[in-house]
């Protein structure tokens, strides 16, 4: 197709619903290049975890890594509100570093800055977000940021960060190790008590200090090891 | 057989503070102890170093007991400090204990800090805290060695809380809750038993040990090296001099 | 705007972002390597690999020597070769303005699709030109059978034309099906051995390069789908083109000949 008949200036987030919004952010087919991305379960399966302890995976990773970034995303949302609009980028800068401060494994960081940026392209290109940065944010930031303009409560942001780590797991089980989908799709489902758990643990963030830093140290350790693994199917 | 510092009420539990301050004047360095539930022994040193034996003086500990120690290295000044024995997080009997380490290192100054094993025995339940406060230009190596249950044992509760800040920002958040019932999940320590940690900032780190990874920290800031296993004796990190 | 605002395909952008497409084993990596070893002296290069499984083909080129090992980046695909340069090619995207970025001005960026099989073909969001790499190999009736890249990429290679006597292929015949399956789009008989067809492939890479720059080159989709005919005649390539329908000759005259 040309561009000529695709190109369009971004718009405004006001034209589209709130919860229709939350619907595209979440879903797998948003060109972000999150295909190439497994939340840590190729390190996971290759240092001896068993698919079937996927749902325990997801547990670990509800109360840990997935926890600091919805945090983050929901404090971005808040930050992105408050902020007069020609200091958002550098209120956003402090909450991405407190991210960063709270992420101690290069090779998750990377991960989710590969992320961010994949979802600053798309989505800054539909909308005009007001958003200047040199540097890449993290995922977390990006989608705080997006929520924020297309007012996303914080919880619903918080459930987007939540629902795309179950199904970025989930999905990328099912490429490496095959099994029934019907199966995984309710690893997706029963999963989602401990989402809203964690959302309901995050809303109330407003300040980057807040942001809670629980670490798991074997993901953490195989995030890293992934990093100069010279097979591998995923980023990270 | 536990004995208790008689001046303690065991209901209580023993809390209190041990301080150290390193200082450096007209080229001679000083030090400045407080002994609390842990004795501060100044021992000897190399030149220009000050160097401290840390002693528990009474057994710790158990339910109830608060342990703080406070190191204060001043400008240019260096210190090594060093646990003489493990420690262990016995029984709390219903009642959580803590344990804080703070350490302020000014500019130019140096710490070493060697933990031994801390041991989180069966019904344990601790809270552990490390605050590093780096100032730009000064050097911070610490050793700590977390030891989930004695032999035999599954061991307790642990929530270790780590904040590094370096040159008066944030460097490193980090929590761990170690809890029966998470940490067993797979990504955190699965079955594993032994976190040992080295903690390296404003110098560059050591070469990372064969079965240890390297984190390196922001700002280029120095590094955090861990190995996670199964018993102290295979940590390739407790058998790396410290100093 | 934001962050990372790049250029687009399309904007002022002097770097020929070049796709290398085919069946796994054809020879792509080798073909880049060609290409480097040629080119990488003259211009500025820079390389993106799409492995399926591994970085293997990166570090190949990388040890080729053919060109500054930095300048050669892998991109994971998630098990998803086509999505990575057809739906969703933000990382690669991502992967190639990082190169353009880090070694400005760059000429040529060859962008290497994970081997897969005959119908994956690069988006033209990706990539400004795409090459489609066949081997006498893989047996002389593959081009006769078509598909989007052998029928409509900007150039067909058929690769390792020395090995056409070992492997009982009759390399005119060959060319000759895949010119009647291209309509007429151009067709090369590469050998790394035979220095016409090397500096013919070079020549062509230069002559994109050149399009790009004054203009003329227009990013072109070779499919999936097939060129069909609509009910009232009027034949489709499905790439909607409707506003160049009659400067430009792809999809339109290949049916009903």
């Amino acid at each position: 197709m040309p561009s000529s008949e695709l190109t369009q200036a971004a718009g405004s987030t006001a034209t589209v619903p709130a919860e229709y919004v939350a619907l595209l952010l979440a879903d797998a087919r948003l060109p972000t290049g999150a295909h190439t991305q497994s939340a840590g379960l190729e390190p996971a399966l290759r240092n001896g975890m068993r698919s079937a302890q996927v749902p325990d995976y997801l547990r670990a990773r509800l109360a840990t890594v997935t926890e600091t970034e919805a945090a983050a995303a929901v404090v971005a949302r808040h930050v992105w509100l408050a902020a007069e609009p020609t200091d958002r980028t550098t209120a956003l800068d402090v909450v991405d570093r407190a991210w960063r401060v709270r992420t101690p494994a290069a090779a998750m960081r990377a991960a989710a800055d590969l992320l961010g940026r994949g979802y600053l392209r798309t989505t800054a290109a539909l909308w005009d977000l007001g958003l200047a940065t040199g540097h890449p944010w993290c995922r977390a930031v990006v989608i705080g940021s997006v929520g924020a303009a297309a007012g996303l409560s914080a919880a619903a942001v918080a459930r987007v960060l939540g629902y795309e780590d179950v199904q970025t797991v989930v999905a990328a089980t099912l490429k490496l190790d095959p099994f029934d989908p019907v199966l995984a799709t309710r690893w997706v489902a029963e999963a989602g008590a401990g989402v809203e758990a964690m959302v309901a643990r995050v809303s109330g963030c407003t300040r980057a200090d807040d942001l809670p830093a629980v670490g798991a140290p074997l993901m953490e350790q195989w995030a890293q090891a992934h990093e100069t693994e010279e097979r591998r199917l995923f980023r990270a | 057989m536990i004995t208790r510092a008689s001046t303690v009420s065991a209901a209580a539990g023993v809390v209190g503070r041990t301080g150290v301050v390193a200082g450096v004047t007209d080229g001679r360095p000083w030090l400045r102890l407080t002994s609390g539930p842990l004795r501060a022994q100044q021992v000897h040193a190399r030149p220009g170093w000050g160097r401290v034996a840390l002693i528990a003086n009474t057994a710790l500990l158990l339910g109830g007991d608060e342990v703080h120690l406070d190191l204060h290295v001043e400008a240019g000044a260096r210190l090594e400090a060093f646990e003489v024995a493990g420690t262990v997080a016995y029984h709390g009997r219903g009642r959580a204990c803590a344990w804080s380490v703070t350490a302020t290192v000014e500019a130019g100054g140096e710490l070493v800090l060697a933990g031994e094993p801390f041991v989180v025995a069966d019904g344990a339940d601790v809270v552990r805290t490390l605050r590093l406060d780096v100032a730009a230009g000064a050097r911070v190596t610490v050793r700590e060695t977390t030891v989930l249950g004695r032999t035999g044992e599954l061991g307790g509760r642990l929530v270790s809380r780590t904040a590094i800040d370096h040159a008066g920002v944030p460097l490193l958040r980090e929590d761990q809750h170690l809890v029966p019932g998470l940490r067993e999940l797979p990504g955190l320590l699965g079955t594993h038993r032994v976190v040992d940690v080295l903690t390296v900032v404003g110098a560059a780190a050591p070469a990372t040990p064969p079965g240890a990874t390297a984190y390196p920290l922001l700002d280029d800031a120095g590094a955090l090296i861990r190995w996670i296993g199964d018993d102290v004796a295979s940590s390739p990190l407790h058998r790396l001099p410290v100093r | 705007m934001t962050t990372h605002d790049h250029q687009t395909p399309g904007a002022a952008r002097t770097s020929l972002r070049l796709g290398v497409a085919g069946p796994v084993g054809v020879g792509k990596s080798s073909v880049i390597a060609t290409l480097c070893a040629e080119l990488g002296t003259r211009i500025s290069v820079g390389v993106i690999t799409n492995d399926i499984y591994t970085d293997e083909d990166a570090r190949f080129l990388r040890s080729a020597g053919v060109l500054a090992p930095e300048r050669i980046r892998a991109v994971e695909t998630g098990a998803c070769p086509h999505t990575a340069i057809r739906d969703d090619v933000t990382q690669n995207l991502l992967a190639v303005e990082d190169l353009e970025a880090d070694f400005a001005p760059l000429d040529l960026v060859l962008v290497e699709s994970g081997g897969d099989n005959l119908t994956a073909t690069f988006s033209p969001a990706l990539i400004d030109a795409q090459l489609f790499v066949l081997d006498v190999a893989g047996g002389g009736d593959v081009a006769r059978k078509g598909g989007p890249g052998i029928g409509r990429a900007d150039l067909l290679l058929v690769n390792k034309t020395d090995l056409a006597p070992y492997v009982g292929v009759d390399v005119e015949r060959m060319v000759a099906d895949a010119e009647r399956a291209r309509d007429g789009r151009p067709v090369l008989a590469l050998s790394k051995h035979d220095r016409d067809s090397v500096q013919a492939l070079v020549d062509w890479v230069l002559g994109r390069i050149a399009a790009l720059r004054d203009g003329s080159l227009v990013p072109q989709d070779p499919g999936p789908m097939a060129p069909h005919v609509h009910a009232d005649g009027a034949v489709h390539s499905h790439d909607h083109d409707h506003a160049r329908e009659h400067d430009h000759d792809h999809g339109h005259q290949s049916v009903g000949r």
